[in-house]
């Protein structure tokens, strides 16, 4: 073979030697990039649902301690979770500011004891008044009652002269008329307009004694109902009352310091629990509300979780449930108590009362709670359940001839839900037994894509 | 002195007319080259009216102003694909050439160097068979190997390209040209039929069988029509069709993949030349 030749050849081989190297390169770069998928075929199971809650044990009852406000904590003995007995040292508050307290107090009662003083001795004074007023009124309606009665006597002497003169003149006109003599008709005339007159002055002086008389009524009338006036109670105050009852308020609060004082300051624990809450600090002052909170070892405890609406149709009220407090042994256990939060819609609160000497406030733990449902012909493992909006789906691997040969590729079928917990869920969908369900991959899988067999 | 000037011009204007033709008659290579190598954004800028249906014709530039290797990046790097119809080519190929050697060459030489009664009338029935195109062939062949269940395999295309009468028809050129009295005189000396076979028809007549390989060569490495009506399985694809599966929105990665296919066919047409030549005069030299 001629060296041109040769050189041609030489070149061929060198270009399928390439091209076998650029063979595999290529290959290595596609398998790396395929993404890895492990299968799963579907099951028939029961589909347990297993509701996991966590929760804190909560005191059964809470009591408070409450101490006189505004007193200064000079040292506080416990702190939230201390279990402490009936009698122990709760807090200590600052002497001297009792003291000063007291002080201020006591300051405070005596200028309202003058207020009351104050207002005694005006009352005192207004009553005196009052009486003056009285005894005057009632002499001055005397006087008046005097004089009245005698101007009446006036007028009543009056009317009896006014009578006994008509009286008279027509005495004397009944003799001068059945007399012998008879008389001039001027004098006849001069007669009756005399009897005329004195009728007149009859009726005048009868007019005048009726005047006094309504005159000494109505004055009379006047002068009592201004004895009345005198003699009527003046407004209800309740301003002595009010500030008695301040003094008493006052003096039992200094009492109260007093018996602070008595006890050294100290705040003691008035029944046996544990220490919840606690409102105050050292050096601050003790608010009006509790200063703490005492969980009473009388009364159980109890565990309080809250549900998502999902867990909530699972768990029911009375259902027996499993109790598993800080990892310890499971107890069974009852719910007591579930309603929706007001707080949280879609949420529910869970109570458990738990039995006498179990768990202690503060105790986290897990509520467990399972129901098995129908055995279900077509499970699948929830990781290999895909969901997008609202529609489900699941990977399945097929097989097919592509030009690198049999391949396997990702075909997407879509499923319906009918029950799930969580770790399998039970479908319905084109699912057969040989359907090779895609579990986990490498890569996110997208239809149609290519994928290797991490279980051949 | 003028004269020779005279006949000198001539030459000159007689070469640059046939050199004309000969360059547009390379220019698609050229096209593929310089567009295997030119950037996308380019390439479609050049191509438009192909993608537009227009009427224009297409722009070219012989150096590209962006040019890139990213097809080729992309074709040898990253399209295991192309790889695997490569090889599916090349095994395809070297076992039809191989075949046929084993089976074509006895019976060209049987037709070379014996005369029986009937050899001629079966020679000429070959000689219409090669005649006779594929399009031809395809429905009886298709129901043949459907009926051996051979589809889908590789033997429905080896089987048929093995037994192919033109290697045999350029065979018989190369095997004809040795003198029947050089075979006789070997007999005389007492050679055997494989002897002669192998010592003289072989050695005498490689320049037939080397242009039957290499004119086989270039038919079967770019075969389209057999695979396409007999496989079904893509991984079985020889190269050849692996261009049409690439759209021509990935021109330059088709330009590519042009040019590498052509690569095997032009080291085997430069290497073989001579003989192609030579099995060409064969087939047209006179019994």
């Amino acid at each position: 073979m001629e060296k041109r030749k040769k050189r041609i050849a030489a070149g061929l081989v060198f270009f399928l030697g390439f091209m076998w190297v650029c063979t595999l390169v290529s290959k290595s770069i596609y398998a790396s990039g395929l993404p890895m998928v492990t299968t799963t075929r579907i099951d028939a199971k029961y589909i347990e649902h297993v509701v996991e809650m966590e929760g804190i044990v909560e005191a059964g009852a809470k009591l408070p301690v409450v101490v006189l406000g505004g007193l200064r904590v000079e040292e506080l003995a416990v702190h939230t979770g201390d279990k402490v007995e009936k009698g122990d040292l709760l807090f200590t508050v600052d002497l001297e500011d009792i003291r000063e307290k007291i002080a201020e107090q006591e300051t405070a009662c005596q200028k309202v004891q003058l207020q009351i003083d104050a207002i005694l001795h005006n009352k005192e004074l207004a009553e005196a008044q009052q009486a003056l007023e009285e005894a005057r009124a009632r002499e001055d309606y005397d006087a008046l009652a005097r004089y009245q009665d005698t101007l009446v006597g006036r007028a009543a002497e009056d009317v009896a002269q006014a009578e006994e003169d008509l009286e008279e003149l027509q005495e004397e006109n009944r003799e001068h008329e059945n007399g012998d003599e008879p008389e001039t008709e001027d004098k006849q005339e001069a007669r009756r307009q005399e009897e005329e007159r004195l009728k007149q002055q009859l009726q005048a002086a009868a007019y005048a004694e009726a005047d006094a008389k309504w005159n000494r009524e109505t004055t009379m009338k006047d002068a009592g109902r201004k004895i009345e006036d005198i003699l009527l109670e003046e407004d209800v105050d309740a301003t002595l009352l009010v500030y008695r009852t301040e003094v008493n308020s006052i003096r039992e609060k200094i009492a109260q310091y007093q018996a602070i004082i008595d006890r050294k300051g100290k705040i003691t624990a008035d029944i046996s629990g544990m220490v919840t809450d606690v409102y105050v600090e050292v050096g601050g002052r003790v608010p009006d509300t509790a200063s703490l909170l005492l969980a009473d070892d009388e009364v159980a405890c109890q565990f309080r979780t809250t549900l998502t609406k999902e867990q909530k149709s699972y768990v029911n009220l009375n259902d027996d449930v499993k109790l598993e407090l800080d990892g310890k042994k499971a107890i069974n256990v009852r719910i007591d108590y579930l309603a929706e939060n007001e707080n949280a819609p879609g949420t529910f609160t869970a109570l458990v009362q738990l039995p006498e000497d179990t768990g202690m406030p503060g105790l986290s733990g897990v509520l467990k709670c399972a129901k098995s449902g129908e055995k279900q012909p077509c499970c699948v493992s929830l990781l290999a359940l895909h969901a997008q909006n609202d529609r489900h789906f699941v990977y399945v691997v097929s097989e097919r001839e592509g030009i690198l040969g049999q391949e396997y590729y990702v075909e997407e079928i879509n499923v319906s839900v009918i029950d799930k917990n969580d770790q399998w869920a039970a479908v319905e969908g084109a699912l057969t037994s040989d359907s090779r369900i895609i579990a986990s991959s490498t890569k996110e899988l997208s239809r149609g894509e290519v994928v290797r067999l991490a279980d051949p | 002195m003028l004269k020779t000037l005279g006949q000198s011009v001539k030459k000159n204007m007689t070469v640059l007319l046939l050199l004309l033709p000969a360059a547009f008659i390379c220019l698609p290579v050229v096209l593929i080259i310089t567009g295997s190598v030119m950037d996308s954004i380019e390439l479609k800028q050049y191509l438009y009216p192909v993608f537009s249906d227009g009427d224009a014709f297409i722009r070219w530039k012989l150096m590209p102003d962006y040019p890139t290797f990213e097809h080729y990046g992309r074709l040898l790097f990253f399209t295991p694909s192309f790889f695997v119809l490569f090889w599916n080519s090349v095994r395809l190929v070297i076992g039809i050439l191989v075949g046929q050697m084993i089976v074509g060459v006895p019976a060209a030489w049987a037709f070379a160097s014996y005369r029986v009664r009937g050899s001629r009338m079966l020679f000429v029935l070959y000689v219409v068979l090669m005649l006779l195109p594929f399009q031809v062939t395809m429905l009886s062949s298709y129901l043949v190997l459907d009926r051996l269940s051979l589809m889908n395999t590789h033997l429905a295309i080896l089987l048929p390209a093995v037994f192919s009468t033109f290697p045999i028809f350029l065979s018989y050129g190369g095997f004809r040209a040795i003198p029947l009295q050089l075979l006789e005189a070997a007999r005389i000396d007492g050679a055997g039929e494989l002897r002669i076979f192998f010592t003289i028809g072989l050695p005498l007549g490689k320049s037939g069988l080397l242009s039957a390989i290499v004119l086989g060569f270039l038919e079967y490495w770019n075969m389209m029509e057999q695979p396409l009506a007999f496989w079904e399985d893509k991984s079985l694809w020889p190269l050849s069709l692996y261009l049409p599966e690439i759209s021509w929105m990935q021109a330059g990665f088709a330009l590519c993949a042009s040019f590498i296919t052509l690569i095997p066919a032009a080291f085997v047409f430069v290497l073989g030349q001579d003989y192609l030549e030579q099995g060409i005069i064969y087939s047209g030299l006179k019994e």
